[in-house]
């Protein structure tokens, strides 16, 4: 979010969510109307020496290269920029881009309708606002209806060359993870497991000892509480404008919402 | 009137240190008609452009062809690509930007530890060279070398982006020099000149000391300017020059007691040469005298 | 529906946490059913 404008037209932002300070240097991004501005980095000719360390946000600046008036007459303090980055194909079917976060479980959600072919529940698709930052779009997202069960459908962690541990061992294009967390419903994230294996969709496991850190830790406690779930699309570099994802794991996410909502749940027995 | 398609086109190329092809093509695209010129053993254009008439000091333009970039130096088991700065860049710029890699311009991203799952001092730490690495999504080590190779180069993979008060793009530095020498090429001169689309190295992450910059040349000899030239961390630049006198005699000249403070020195040659005149490079030294 | 380019679609959507208007209005599109705004956030039937 732009925070202030310098004479000489100069933007200072601050984050919203959890930006990683460390890919903005030299980074384009781009404003709700369009502009396109450069975060400023120094020249290597002229370095303080600070490579090894990001460029704090409080000393981060955006160049749009135009003139202080213009800049003030087209953006205003409290206008939003992204990265600029536009989705590319990577090799076989990756896909490289920023917001993959959460724009892929959107997606999954749009293709899962298209396969949801059953009377046994009545299923509602919510597209939250503002997850990022304090999950509000699904706690009244959530409040607003009498919900039974709930399935948040986010991205995860898969292996990249720096991680290591629990989720070096997921890997892009192998499916959905399935997440079994003390916070979501046992019962449904084993019902989404049987359901994946009778498919034969490539699932993944994802056992998260706390709080998920998704909508699904905000629905559970709607109202007197929902029985909930989340299950997410395996992704590289979160938060940065090159997510990477496999697109079969999209289309398997949706393939496996459908099939759980199909035969009607965790609960019909 | 600023010829901004000619300008997208030079800036849009690739072409690192060492593997300026691409722009090499493009420069000699738009002045091959204009004026007498000759490609040297290192790639520099040189370009002699009669004007009106001769003049009666020897001026030389010269711009670099060469933008700063990286080179893929091993390629994982799993498919990732490690790499290194070709010429000087500042680390801060690579994490999470979108690169080409080799001639077939295979796009990649350089990835980095997501913020979530990293510990104190990480999350604001630019990881080093060596723990740095490029995806272009393949699975494996053999998917990746069908496509990409050791050694390849990579450019940044940047928007042009221009409105009506600034350009922003990426390897402004040098070809808007480029841009500015083919208009003059292509314009009438006064007076005759000597134009240079160079290539040089500048050299990084160096130990301080005392260095020795040589080079073997042999060669038919005329060249009005010819010399070795090392610029070190303040500036100084220090010459020799360079005579070349016939068919296969090589010699190699030398600079040495060359003071690098800061890591940081720009090796090269300069020339200036007439159609006709011919010659070679070759074994060019740069080390530490101990 | 291509989920390809319906995903390249949504991501080049500017949608800041509390500037999701852009992503809502590739959503719609792409919904046969009715959407309604539910506090900030988009809502649908499936079916």
């Amino acid at each position: 979010m732009i925070t202030g404008i310098n004479d000489e037209g100069f933007v200072k932002i601050d984050k919203v969510g959890g930006v990683d300070a460390r890919v903005l240097q030299d980074t384009v991004l781009v404003s709700e109307n369009g502009l396109y501005g450069t975060v400023c980095c120094l020249p290597p000719h002229l370095t303080d020496g600070n490579e090894d360390k990001a460029t704090p946000l409080a000393k981060t600046w955006v160049d749009f290269g135009l003139p202080a008036e213009e800049v003030k007459r087209q953006l205003r303090l409290g206008d939003t920029l992204t990265f600029a980055a536009k989705p590319q194909k990577l090799l076989g079917d990756k896909i490289t881009s920023p917001a993959l976060d959460d724009r892929c479980g959107v997606a999954a959600l749009l293709r899962a309708a298209e396969l949801i072919d059953t009377e046994a529940y009545k299923v509602i698709l919510l597209f939250s606002a503002q997850e990022e930052t304090y999950g509000t779009g699904a706690k009244t997202g959530a409040f607003a209806f009498d919900l039974d069960e709930a399935v948040a459908v986010d991205v995860s962690f898969a292996s990249q060359p720096d991680v290591s541990g629990q989720y070096g061992k997921i890997e892009l294009g192998k499916g959905p993870m399935i997440c079994f967390s003390s916070v979501m419903d046992r019962r449904m994230s084993q019902k989404l497991t049987e359901v994946a294996k009778e498919k034969n969709i490539p699932y993944q496991l994802e056992p998260i000892a706390g709080a998920t850190g998704t909508n699904g830790d905000h629905i559970a406690v709607s109202k007197s509480g929902v029985k909930a779930a989340v299950v997410s699309v395996p992704q590289r570099y979160m938060h940065t404008p090159c997510e990477v994802i496999s697109f079969a794991d999209v289309e398997n996410t949706a393939r496996l919402l459908a099939a759980y909502i199909n035969c009607g749940g965790a609960f019909r027995d | 009137m600023i010829n901004y398609e000619l300008v997208h086109a030079l800036c849009t190329a690739k072409g690192i240190s060492g593997d300026e092809t691409a722009v090499r093509s493009l420069i000699l695209n738009e002045i091959k008609d204009y004026a007498d010129w000759r490609v040297d053993a290192l790639g520099n254009i040189l370009v002699h452009k009669k004007g009106k008439s001769p003049a009666k000091a020897r001026l030389m333009l010269s711009a670099h062809m060469d933008e700063v970039g990286l080179m893929v130096t091993d390629i994982t088991a799993d498919g990732f690509l490690k790499f290194d700065e070709v010429g000087g860049i500042d680390r801060r710029v690579l994490p999470g930007k979108a690169v080409t890699v080799g001639k077939n311009h295979i796009p990649g991203v350089i990835g980095v530890k997501p913020i979530h799952l990293c510990k104190g001092e990480e999350a604001q730490s630019i990881p080093a060279y060596s723990e740095m690495y490029i995806d272009i999504g393949a699975d494996s080590q053999e998917q990746a070398t069908e496509v990409v190779g050791y050694g390849d180069s990579v450019c940044y993979d940047a928007p042009f982006l221009q409105n009506e008060y600034s350009l922003n793009a990426k390897a402004i530095d040098d070809r808007f020099g480029c841009y500015v020498m083919i208009e003059l090429i292509k314009s009438d001169l006064e007076y005759d000149a000597d134009f240079a689309f160079v290539v040089q190295q500048e050299v990084k992450g160096l130990k301080d000391g005392k260095y020795t910059v040589a080079v073997s040349t042999q060669g038919g000899g005329g060249q009005s300017k010819y010399e070795l030239f090392i610029i070190g961390d303040n500036g100084e630049k220090k010459t020799a020059p360079i005579t070349d006198n016939g068919w296969n005699k090589w010699q190699t000249v030398e600079i040495k007691d060359v003071i690098v403070k800061n890591g940081k020195a720009t090796i090269g040659v300069e020339m200036q040469a007439n159609a006709g005149n011919w010659g070679s490079m070759d074994n060019f030294e740069f080390y530490l005298q101990q | 529906m291509n989920l390809e380019s319906v995903l390249f679609e949504l991501c080049s959507a500017h949608g800041v946490s509390g500037s999701e208007s852009a992503v809502f209005e590739v959503v719609k599109k792409h919904l046969k059913t009715e959407t309604h705004v539910t506090g900030s956030s988009l809502t649908a039937s499936a079916l």
